[in-house]
């Protein structure tokens, strides 16, 4: 499954062993990592997407509701 | 957990698009007087048309294509120069595949190929120094082209070649970059836009503040936005909020990519090999001041303009586009590319007339390959 290739990864290297790369995501463009994915800040920007889903879960839960007792 | 199906998730996309929904009409945006968002990214064009965002959002809410995308705006001078160099003996010029079908004035990269030249598809600037470390008889230039996303790439191949000594490898450099020609837009006494979905990759590596000017000058807001379903319809959301609200400010959708201040690596690697020209020729757009950048004096010996003489400024510039080709107009928001009288007709992308169907980040592109309905009305 998918391809492996050589790329440079000057760009995310702090100050640590190569190794310490290891298990981490990072966003490959043109043969360079570019971007190490920040896990805490994904989590963060999932939790206000779901919490939009569930609201309108909710609130259509709600309307139909409405609508049967009306009707 | 894959960063990327999360964010695809049609229970959450319901809500975001409910919210939407909501916000375009508490701001009174209808379909006669709409609410206009640039996408300044090809990518977020490319991604609005794959997943139908903009049949999902309301019709008060107008999607405006931005400039966004490197081989779009590339002027077909720049093409007729990279052909000269190619065709030069001994040359091997590589190339990122979307730049190859650009039309020039004479021919694309794939015509000069086929006529003999030898131009090589690469998928990384490493890519081309390996194949001129395997070539030291022939001459290898890489046809460096894209915003500040790509140019890092190019700038830290330029420092592994000067670091081996590679001399029979060079750039030729078309890096451009993304905070001028907004301004330029938003200069423009034409403009519409309300507001901005910012470019993802670009700012991972600028972070967000050079678009400060944006909101504390323009009064616009604008959004650094992911490229899944999910993180442009979070991003027009909080766009629309911001204008809802009567706010202006610099947000981050992108967060889990991009950092407010970039990335410092690239930063420094670009300041080391380039310098801003003192203007660049966007096609459509015309000459933006310190839109671009040129390799410095001191890698001169890995600049292709210096090493072959072909360069910015050293012949006649025509700026003219091909008969009936509107792409200016399509890139500045004018028109829809289907309005264009050559889309779909003697403009497809098998055989592009004008640059926005060239790369599948190009306005046109994205419209004749998921257009459907509205493709079938314009052809």
């Amino acid at each position: 499954m998918g391809v492996r290739r050589q790329v440079n990864v000057a760009c995310i290297l702090k100050d640590e062993p190569i190794e310490a790369l290891i298990g981490t995501w990072s966003l490959i463009h043109v043969g360079f990592a570019m971007s190490r994915i920040n896990e805490e800040e994904a989590a963060l920007t999932l939790d206000v997407l779901r919490q939009l889903g569930e609201a309108q879960v909710e609130i259509e839960a709600m309307q139909a509701s409405e609508r049967m007792l009306a009707s | 957990m894959n960063y990327a199906d999360e964010f695809r998730d049609p229970v959450a996309a319901r809500g975001v698009l409910a919210a939407i929904a909501r916000v375009t009409d508490e701001i009174g945006a209808t379909k006669e007087k709409p609410v206009h968002i640039m996408e300044i990214c090809g990518g977020h064009t490319h991604a609005i048309f794959r997943y139908g965002l903009d049949k999902l959002t309301p019709p008060g809410l107008e999607f405006i294509h931005g400039p966004g995308c490197p081989v779009c705006v590339l002027p077909m001078s720049r093409i007729d120069e990279c052909v000269e160099i190619a065709e030069r003996p001994g040359v091997i010029m590589t190339t990122f595949g979307d730049a190859m079908r650009v039309p020039g004035h004479r021919k694309s990269l794939i015509q000069a190929k086929a006529d003999g030249a030898d131009i090589r598809m690469v998928y990384s600037p490493l890519d081309a120094l390996e194949l001129a470390r395997r070539h030291p008889d022939r001459e290898v230039v890489f046809f460096g082209l894209g915003f500040e996303t790509t140019t890092p790439s190019t700038a830290l191949t330029i420092l592994q070649a000067a670091a081996d000594n590679q001399t029979n490898f060079s750039v030729f450099c078309n890096h451009i970059t993304v905070p001028p020609p907004i301004k330029a837009l938003l200069d423009d006494p034409h403009m519409i836009l309300d507001g901005f979905v910012g470019p993802g990759h670009v700012s991972m590596v600028i972070g967000v503040r050079p678009y400060d000017f944006i909101a504390r000058d323009y009064g616009k807001p604008i959004v650094v936005a992911g490229f899944e379903p999910l993180d442009l319809l979070q991003s027009v959301l909080m766009v629309l909020e911001q204008i809802r609200d009567g706010r202006a400010e610099v947000e981050n959708q992108y967060s889990r990519v991009v950092p407010d201040d970039g990335n410092p690596v690239s930063l420094a690697a670009c300041a080391e090999v380039y310098e801003p020209r003192p203007s660049f020729e966007w096609r459509g757009l015309g000459e933006i001041d310190a839109s671009g950048v040129r390799i410095r004096p001191a890698y001169a010996a890995w600049d292709a303009e210096v090493k072959f003489g072909v360069g910015y400024g050293k012949g006649p510039r025509m700026v003219a586009e091909p008969d009936g080709c509107r792409c200016g107009d399509v890139m500045t928001g004018r028109i829809k590319p289907h309005a264009c009288p050559q889309f779909g007709k003697g403009c497809t992308p098998e055989m592009p007339l004008g640059a926005l169907m060239v790369s599948s980040e190009g306005a046109c592109a994205a419209y004749y390959q998921y257009g459907g309905l509205r493709l079938e009305e314009a052809l």
